[in-house]
Formats: structure tokens, sequence, C-alpha cells
């Protein structure tokens, strides 16, 4: 929830912003309900679980418990962790199916390792790259963060941390910290190019990916080449049209075929197509 | 706070080894500190996520709770539907709405309030407490 202007880390600690005319504008708010469901089902679909197997997913930064929701109407099982107690009042009475802690993620997670099989976070890690005591440091509590939630990740999860960074700066704070405690990824920019639909996600993998591909089996001519073949044939470039009559029936039909492979519309071949037109035409 | 959550929750507190399980103790003041909540039975999930929790520490714990679950199972008990409906009460159904965790290490106490555990260093819980 970034304003324009102001942005809200500026004006001191999550936990006092977020109080309770806060919360409860928050989760009354129809529009902030729409883009915090549509982030958070962006989060899930960059969390690239396997299908149909319901997961036990970390949410941080929970708040309300609109990205919980979302998860709990998808079939997960999740454990939100916050730190402001006023937002996590208002989930409870949403009544919503995750366990709630209140916590802050900048101090760690309190779990075992290997015991989430993904984390999201929905408009929360920003929050860490202000210090609000003179005694913390933004660096130190990030890593912290990003330390404890590599362990807490089964190998060979991600983490989908949807943020607002203020800065550049900021940004590469955070990237590295999160390659210092071991994780690899990348950023996912959406609509790069609009001010105000621009939203960042975070994807951060804990490990290599232990998905197990399919064993080869006896039919294998039945299924198609899944490789392609590199061979160092020179293909020339032949123009498809050069043998043809220029504005014939065939000529017509093969100009458009090569618009519909570049993508253009194009009105579909009926027994009309570059017919001979009266003369007056 | 599932029974499933507390299977995984650990001490996180500096120079605390060890700080698993964490021993729960309900709050005998309040009147509702245990609640029954239903919860659809996803045989997958109770399969999965079987194999991930201390199978002991859920045994000892569910015996607090007056439930007595098999104290081993076999690859055959996967498929008994009544011995994955016992997980899922145990794991699932049970919520602990007032009461604490105690690590046994360092014997740091972290209080359940309403279902929420709070996980936050006592000084932080201070401060915002007085500003609510």
């Amino acid at each position: 929830m970034a304003s324009r202007g102001r942005r809200p880390e500026h004006g001191g600690p999550p936990e006092l912003f977020y109080d309770e005319n806060e919360a409860r504008k928050y989760v009354r708010n129809s529009r902030m309900i729409d883009i915090q469901t549509r982030m958070a089902g962006r989060a899930l679909e960059l969390l690239y679980l396997p299908e149909n197997k319901p997961c036990y997913l970390l949410d941080i930064g929970c708040g309300t418990g609109l990205s919980g929701s979302y998860l709990s109407d998808e079939g997960h099982y999740w454990v939100g962790l916050d730190i402001s107690p006023a937002m996590l009042d208002e989930a409870v009475d949403r009544e919503i199916e995750g366990d709630l802690l209140l916590g802050d993620m900048g101090q760690g997670i309190p779990f075992k390792p290997g015991t989430f099989d993904g984390c999201i976070s929905i408009s929360a890690v920003q929050w860490l790259c202000n210090a609000n005591k003179k005694s913390e440091n933004p660096a130190k509590r990030l890593y912290c963060f990003f330390a404890s939630l590599f362990s807490v990740l089964v190998r060979g999860s991600r983490a989908v941390l949807q943020l607002y960074p203020e800065s550049s700066e900021q940004l590469e704070l955070i990237t590295t910290q999160a390659t210092k405690a071991g994780f690899s990824g990348g950023m996912v920019v959406d609509y790069p190019n609009s001010a105000k639909a621009k939203k960042f996600y975070l994807c951060l993998f804990s490990g290599p990916s232990t998905f197990i591909p399919e064993g080869l089996s006896e039919n294998q001519d039945e299924d198609e080449p899944r490789e392609s073949v590199f061979t160092n044939k020179r293909v020339p470039f032949r123009m498809s049209r050069r043998g043809m009559v220029r504005k014939s029936r065939a000529w017509v039909l093969e100009k458009k075929e090569q618009y519909r492979r570049q993508g253009r519309e194009v009105r579909p071949d009926t027994q009309y197509t570059g017919r001979k037109r009266k003369p007056r035409f | 706070m599932r029974l499933l959550t507390h299977n995984f929750l650990k001490c996180n507190e500096e120079n605390c080894t060890g700080g698993y399980p964490l021993q729960i103790k309900l709050d005998d003041t309040s009147s509702e500190n245990v609640k029954i909540l239903e919860q659809d039975f996803n045989k997958e999930f109770v399969k999965n996520v079987l194999s991930k929790v201390d199978y002991d520490v859920l045994y000892n714990t569910a015996k607090q709770f007056g439930i007595s679950l098999l104290f081993s199972y076999t690859s055959q008990h996967l498929e008994d539907e009544g011995f994955l409906n016992s997980i899922h009460h145990a794991l699932f159904k049970i919520h602990i709405m007032e009461g604490s965790l105690i690590c046994p290490q360092c014997h740091v106490s972290f209080p359940i309030k309403d279902g929420t555990l709070i996980y936050i260093y006592i000084y932080i819980y201070i401060y915002i407490y007085i500003y609510f």
C-alpha cells in the first residue's frame, strides 16, 4: 500500500502504521481487496507448484489474510506471519483458515528446516528496508530474514515476494542479501511500462528444482518428438510468393498466410477471396 | 494454532539449540482454551504431511489432548481411512485458542491469544501493547 507521494515506511514501523483504523479501512476497501487478491493469484502462479496438489505454504506479512484466503480457496494450507496485532485481529474476525503468528520477520522464522513447500509475500518485504530503531540495521535484518526463509523452505521450492521497492538501490540491497542467504532467482516485473500497474515480484529458488522428469516408455513413437534437432545444414530463404503472378488468387492466399504467421488479424479465406471483381470496382 | 503448525515450530532465540518440540501449556483460567473446528479431509495432503511431521512429537502432543493415535505406523496404515482420519483430526481440527508454548531449553514462553501465537520478543510486545 505505497502512496505515490510519501511512502508509509518513512512514517514509522509497520506495527504502528497498521493500527486499528488503518486495518479496518484496509479490510473494507474493495479496491484494496481486488488488487491484493490479483497479486496473490499472480504470486501463486509464479510459485509454479505441482498441479492439483495441496501444499503447506508460508505467507509473510499476511495482514488481514486477504492473500491467505486466496491460498485457501486454491486448496492449500498456510501459516501467516505479521507484525501488526490490529491486522491479525481483522484476520481472525474474517475467520480465515490459516494459522497466524504475530512476529517480526526480520528476526527469523521459527520453524524447523524443510517445513514449507513454498512462500509468498504480498507488499510486505519493503518494510524491512527502513530502520526504525538506531540499533536496527536493514541489511542485517534482511539477511536474517532470508537466511531463515532459506532454511524453512523445502529444498528446490520457491519463494515469491511481491514488493514495492523505493529505488533501485533498495532493490539491489534486497537481492544481494537474498543471494548471500543462498537463494538464486530474479525479479519478475509485470507491466514495466505502466507506472500504475507496474508490479515487482522477487522470485527466489532455494536450490535446484527436484522435479523428476517422466521416465522413458516403450510407446515412444506415439509421442511427438520433444527435442529440437539442430543441424548445420543451411536453409536458403525462399520467398514463397516469388514464382506466382502478382495479384492472382494464389498470390493473395499466400500473402494472407504470411500475415497470419506474423500474427496480424486477417479475414478468413472464403470462396470470394481473390476473385475477379467487375471492372467498375 | 493447529497441532500441525505446532509440530513444525521451533524456538529461534539466540544461543538456544534444541528448542524443539515446544511444550504446550493450556490456559486454565479461560473457558474455551481448545476448540474443535471442522475441516475438509484431504487424503493426499494428510499422507504427504505425515511423512514430514515428527510422528513421536505428534503422538505425545495428541496424548496431551486426550487423543490416542497409533504408536507407530507402517505403509499399510497409510491406506487405512480410519487411521488417516484420526491423524486428520489430531492435526487439523484441534485448535489451541488460549495458552502458551514453552521452549524446553531456554524456558521462554510464547503466549497464544485467540488462536494467534505471539512470537515476538517481549520488549517489542510491551512496546506495541502500550500503543494499543
